[in-house]
């Protein structure tokens, strides 16, 4: 008889939004993490073509250093050595498999929202400011898609919620604390690209707070500048679509060919630049121009 | 490489606009999409109207004409926008070269 036996892995189904994901692992703490943010979208069982997601800590070997490893699909993709990189290191692994394993949609680098039916889309890299302006918009009301992915499908050409945790630096805490959303700041993970992180759901934030499918009618592309007035430029569709077309994940893996796509999602949508500092006034200006005629001027704050 | 894009017929340049790329029209402005290079384009107005222009029978003086009765912009001004137009089609891939 083993000295001890080591613990069966335990294994769980998530559906988040159009996104599946079976997560396995022997590691108690980084499925409880996992759970935290995601028990809201267990499901009972396995989705066909779910994204799995499998973590481990082998024994070391030598003097190496052990690490976890995550494996996505049968890959290992990522050996963190401390625990606090391991919950990020998850959530990259699923957000790898994204564009990989769905060509149904065409994928953005933006955060997506819904309000009174009307798809939003914020186009941007990281440090644009959009999931600091994701949080805000959700605790005026606006319903959450993804902080991450604009996922538009390339048949029914409407934005789809993928309500993964919403993904936050340190250096937008007080700003978000500032709003009224309470933050649990002990609990947080370091991001190998992004320093110190917290992640909140968006139910957390707002009860109901996960939107439903709509199409896309407004087009914003944020840009952070600390201090900077709020200000909103419009821009064309054809401006937007080249622009947006610089953010695809899959522009040319999808089931069509992603400039139509593209081209598609910008013909019915308003299309801005905006720049944003003060959280409060950005989101207020937001909320200007989504209730705004098409034909009415927004005033910049 | 690209090449010169321009036809050269007689003393006349006929410059004219590749077909095997992907356009996509936006209220007046376009996406072209070059599978040769997997580059987008974007063409404003009048870069899209000096793209279609270059059919391959007009010359530079008979697109710079095309342009003014489109803009209702001085002959001066439209030549000086087609020349630097032509040149940007021809480093970007979107003319044909001289075969």
């Amino acid at each position: 008889m083993p000295m001890f036996r080591r613990r069966n892995p335990v294994e769980r189904h998530f559906t988040i939004g159009a996104v599946h994901a079976t997560v396995r692992t022997r590691l108690s703490h980084a499925m409880r993490h996992f759970t935290d943010m995601y028990g809201e979208f267990e499901t009972d069982a396995a989705i066909p073509g779910a994204i799995q997601l499998e973590i481990d800590r082998p024994r070391r070997k030598w003097l190496s250093r052990r690490r976890y490893r995550i494996h996505v699909n049968g890959t290992v993709q990522f050996e963190p050595e401390k625990r606090v990189e391991l919950v990020p290191y998850m959530e990259w692994g699923l957000n790898w498999q994204v564009p990989r394993t769905m060509p149904d949609y065409l994928q953005f680098h933006a955060s997506s929202l819904e309000v009174d039916g009307q798809g939003v889309i914020l186009p941007g890299h990281s440090g644009s400011g959009k999931s600091t302006l994701a949080t805000g918009l959700v605790k005026r009301g606006w319903n959450y898609l993804c902080d991450e992915f604009a996922l538009v499908h390339v048949k029914r050409m409407q934005l789809d919620a993928y309500p993964r945790a919403i993904c936050l630096k340190k250096a937008a805490f007080d700003a978000i604390e500032s709003i009224g959303v309470t933050l649990d700041r002990r609990k947080h993970f370091v991001k190998r690209t992004k320093g110190d992180v917290t992640f909140i759901s968006p139910t957390q934030i707002r009860p109901n707070a996960v939107g439903v499918s709509c199409p896309v009618r407004f087009v914003v592309f944020p840009t952070y500048k600390a201090g900077a007035a709020s200000e909103l430029m419009p821009m064309t569709r054809a401006q937007a679509a080249f622009a947006l077309h610089r953010v695809c994940f899959n522009l040319f893996e999808c089931h069509r060919l992603g400039l139509d796509v593209i081209a598609d999602v910008v013909r019915d949508a308003r299309c801005y630049r905006l720049t944003s500092g003060d959280l409060s006034s950005t989101c207020a200006l937001l909320e200007q121009v989504v209730s705004a005629a098409p034909s009415e001027v927004i005033r910049c704050a | 490489m690209n090449g010169s894009a321009l036809h050269a017929t007689g003393e006349a340049t006929r410059p004219l606009r590749r077909t095997d790329v992907h356009e996509r029209e936006l209220d007046g402005e376009a996406l072209v999409y070059d599978p040769r290079t997997a580059d987008t384009h974007l063409l404003n107005p009048t870069a899209r109207m000096i793209w279609h222009a270059c059919d391959g029978r007009s010359d530079e003086t008979a697109i710079t004409a095309k342009v003014v009765e489109a803009f209702l912009i001085d002959e001066g001004d439209a030549r000086a926008h087609v020349a630097a137009a032509l040149a940007t089609l021809r480093e970007r891939g979107l003319l044909e070269s001289p075969g």
